[in-house]
């Protein structure tokens, strides 16, 4: 609004002040035509052969001083200097003369004619007057000064028009400036609403019943929105949709797994244990195939709220700890403060499990694996951008208590951008005591379907996707994952996320946002 | 069909009805669960469904939650409408909003899709297990055990709960859940415990039907007793029913 508002009234302003430019400064500098300048001339020669007559009379019966009176009478009365001049050049009436007027007066008596001089402000004319006594006298007058120039010279008479002019010129510029500005802001908002997932956002009629350019752009944005409205649902759909198909036939393989081994023989057993693993594994490696496209897409649609993720890595590493003590390995919580971050519990579940069950997976057996929540103030971190959208007013639903939680402050905007709300990083450590990956291969695990090269990878099991989920997890949340070797063995992987210290705003937080799995 | 362990002289107690529109599921399904002493009949789409559920002639439902015209969880509400017998829901894998809602409708339980059919059986007899009124030992009796915490009354024998002297319904999963907080009144139950005693399995770490079902009772029951909370949770180990203040 600011910036267009100026540039318009600058731009009225130029216009303004050309225009008044072209049209005052010729009549100043420029030389009359030709008629007007005729005109002038007569008038000059009428009022000087009048006044410089009557002059001359008054100077030769009555003397200098009543001349002198007569000159300055003349001049209050209609504003014309007089001036005198015999035949040496001298200024009889005792008056400074303007400059040039001697020459003029000398020329004049030359001449024999009226002489005009258009010098300065004042034109200056002059003709030759024969007194009584066949004396020869030039009367030089001073006019007044072109409309134009008085006009100019005077303040008082420019300074109210003036005045009138900048309100006028502000006035206008102003509503030319909301009159493009408002619509272009509503399709800047809407743009931003839709970039940030909601497909059903429209400028209507707001814009769209204007008949000009702008009109046409907000009619356009519409039939974009609907355009891409579709294409997502369609999406989801199709997602769904291939959720669905390829897990009945899933489903009625399992049934009839559980059929053969209803009826099966010891020595078949075993075979159908292993066709029942492969099938689970099919199955979450669909399960994981349709997150990871969901995230890609951006058609997960991400509501956020506040995660006390304290509480949510507190949970985690208890679940870690009860699954990897099935086989001999123990998650401990080493360290966990309180912090908050913003975003939806069910993904960053996902993203921290899959980390703390690949460790897991992969630490020696007889270890430990090393679970920290560290939050510390700093300006930035991870990538700043997240693309949860926040809505103004959430429903927090905790276990059946509902509760309306705020957005962050300092959240701008339909993208998102938490910067704002986000003072601190909540940085997720880890560790475990497994064999580490080379270090060519630290950026590679979060690919989907990275495996390494390891022999042990086979038997360890587990589909390749957990980190990629992880990772486009984190990536969603303006966070940032990384892996390391640590110095004495075992893998560090770091799971930055912007968010802030403490914990989350009652009722919501406590480790109500927690989503459900399995 | 197979030989009944126990004599029965309610048949009705081992049929089973399945709403599901995948029909070669469905035959495979009862296939699966004749042999475990239980009589199938599956039904293939929402309007039938709810006619047969509430037919009365059936232990347990077991439902899909993905049916064609309105969906499974408009069928569990209007079963829940009349009535609080068992249901089990089937839902799809990774969808944590379909479970919870289910849950919250009412469900008993739910296993997602695809299941293990091992896992179905044991689901379903934990539920039926919940449904069956008490009997005492010896005289095969109806126990009319009653259990009386502050303003709510639980009738074993009758598997009835009142509050206040109001009636409360709840599902057969929700009574035992209730039944194993009153007798353990001021004392915290685990979450072990609870999946082991209610849901009859070892408590899987990422198993979050626990939480529901307490969110349902909370609701049920009121939130608080007096000043308060009815039940609480205690993070990271279970739940405790609060004992009322000095009387």
């Amino acid at each position: 609004m600011r910036s267009l508002f100026l540039k318009i009234f600058l731009s009225f302003w130029l216009a303004s002040a050309l225009i008044v430019g072209a049209l005052v400064l010729p009549a100043i500098w420029a030389p009359l035509p030709g008629q007007v300048e005729a005109r002038a001339r007569a008038m000059a020669e009428t009022l000087l052969t009048r006044y410089g007559n009557e002059a001359v009379d008054v100077l030769e019966r009555k003397g200098q001083s009543a001349a002198d009176e007569y000159v300055e009478r003349l001049e209050n009365a209609i504003d014309i200097h007089v001036f005198v001049f015999n035949e040496s050049g001298d200024e009889v009436l005792g008056r400074r003369a303007p400059v040039g007027a001697r020459d003029l007066a000398a020329r004049s008596a030359e001449s024999g004619e009226t002489e005009i001089l258009h010098s300065g402000r004042r034109p200056l004319a002059a003709q030759p007057v024969i007194g009584s006594a066949q004396h020869r006298y030039v009367v030089v007058a001073n006019m007044p000064a072109g409309p134009m120039h008085e006009i100019v010279s005077d303040p008082r008479l420019w300074a109210m028009p003036m005045a009138i002019v900048a309100m006028v010129a502000c006035i206008v510029s102003y509503g030319l400036a909301r009159y493009l500005t408002s619509p272009v802001r509503r399709l800047r908002n809407a743009t931003r609403r839709l970039a940030g997932g909601d497909f059903a956002t429209r400028v209507g009629t707001a814009v769209g019943k204007r008949r000009d350019e702008i009109g046409d752009l907000g009619r356009d944005f519409d039939f974009m929105a609907e355009r891409i409205e579709l294409l997502m649902s369609s999406q989801r759909q199709l997602l769904q949709d291939i959720s669905h198909e390829l897990r009945s036939p899933l489903a009625r393989l399992n049934v009839a797994l559980g059929l053969a081994g209803q009826r099966a023989g010891p020595e078949v057993v075993g075979a159908l244990d292993r066709i029942e693993r492969e099938a689970e594994r099919l199955n979450d490696l669909i399960g994981q195939l349709l997150t990871v496209t969901r995230l890609e897409c951006g058609t997960e649609g991400v509501e956020s709220v506040h995660i006390d993720l304290s509480g949510l890595v507190q949970e985690i590493a208890a679940d870690g700890d009860f699954e990897a003590s099935t086989s001999k390995r123990r998650v401990h919580l080493v360290d966990c403060e309180d912090c908050t971050v913003f975003g939806s519990p069910q993904l960053l579940r996902s993203a921290i499990e899959n980390v703390v069950r690949n460790a897991v997976r992969y630490t020696a057996e007889q270890t430990e694996v090393e679970v920290t929540l560290r939050c510390a103030k700093q300006p930035s971190c991870g990538t700043g951008v997240s693309s949860v959208r926040p809505r103004a007013r959430r429903p927090c639903h905790k276990m059946g208590q509902l509760a309306l939680v705020p957005a962050p402050q300092g959240v701008s905007g339909a993208l998102g951008r938490w910067r704002d709300g986000a003072d601190s990083c909540a940085v997720i450590r880890v560790r475990d005591h497994g064999p580490g990956v080379p270090d060519a291969a630290l950026t590679e695990i979060f690919r989907p379907f990275y495996r390494s090269s390891d022999a042990r990878d086979r038997k360890t099991g587990g589909g390749g996707l957990g980190l990629a989920i992880t990772e486009r997890a984190v990536r969603l949340h303006g966070g940032a994952v990384r892996a390391t070797n640590a110095p004495d063995g075992g893998l560090v992987v770091e799971i930055r996320l912007p968010g802030r210290e403490g914990k989350s705003d009652p009722p919501c937080g406590s480790g109500g946002e927690r989503g459900t799995r399995d | 069909m197979a030989e009944m362990s126990e004599p029965k002289t309610d048949c009705s107690a081992n049929r089973l009805l399945v709403i599901d529109d995948d029909v070669e599921l469905c035959e495979l399904v009862a296939e699966y669960l004749e042999p475990e002493g239980f009589s199938v009949q599956a039904v293939h789409d929402a309007e039938h469904g709810v006619e047969q559920a509430l037919s009365k002639g059936y232990a347990l439902v077991v439902l899909d939650v993905m049916l064609p015209g309105f969906t499974g969880f408009e069928v569990l509400r209007r079963i829940r409408a009349t009535s609080e017998m068992p249901v089990l829901m089937l839902t799809a894998r990774g969808d944590d909003v379909d479970r919870i809602v289910g849950l919250e409708i009412g469900a008993d339980d739910y296993l997602p899709k695809p299941f293990n059919p091992r896992e179905l059986v044991a689901r379903i007899r934990a539920i039926l297990r919940r449904a069956k009124p008490a009997r005492d030992g010896a005289t095969g009796a109806v126990a009319s055990d009653r259990i009386v915490v502050g303003d709510v009354e639980l009738d074993l024998g009758a598997r009835t709960v009142r509050r206040a002297a109001e009636p409360v319904l709840l599902t057969a999963v929700e009574f035992s859940f209730l039944e194993v907080l009153l007798r353990a009144a001021g004392r915290v139950v685990t979450r072990e415990e609870l999946s082991k005693i209610v849901l009859d399995r070892r408590l899987s770490p990422y198993d979050r039907s626990l939480d529901v079902h307490v969110s349902n009772l909370r609701k049920k029951l009121g939130h608080t007793v007096g000043q308060a909370e009815r039940i609480k949770t205690v993070r990271g180990v279970g739940y405790i029913y609060a004992v009322p203040a000095s009387p």
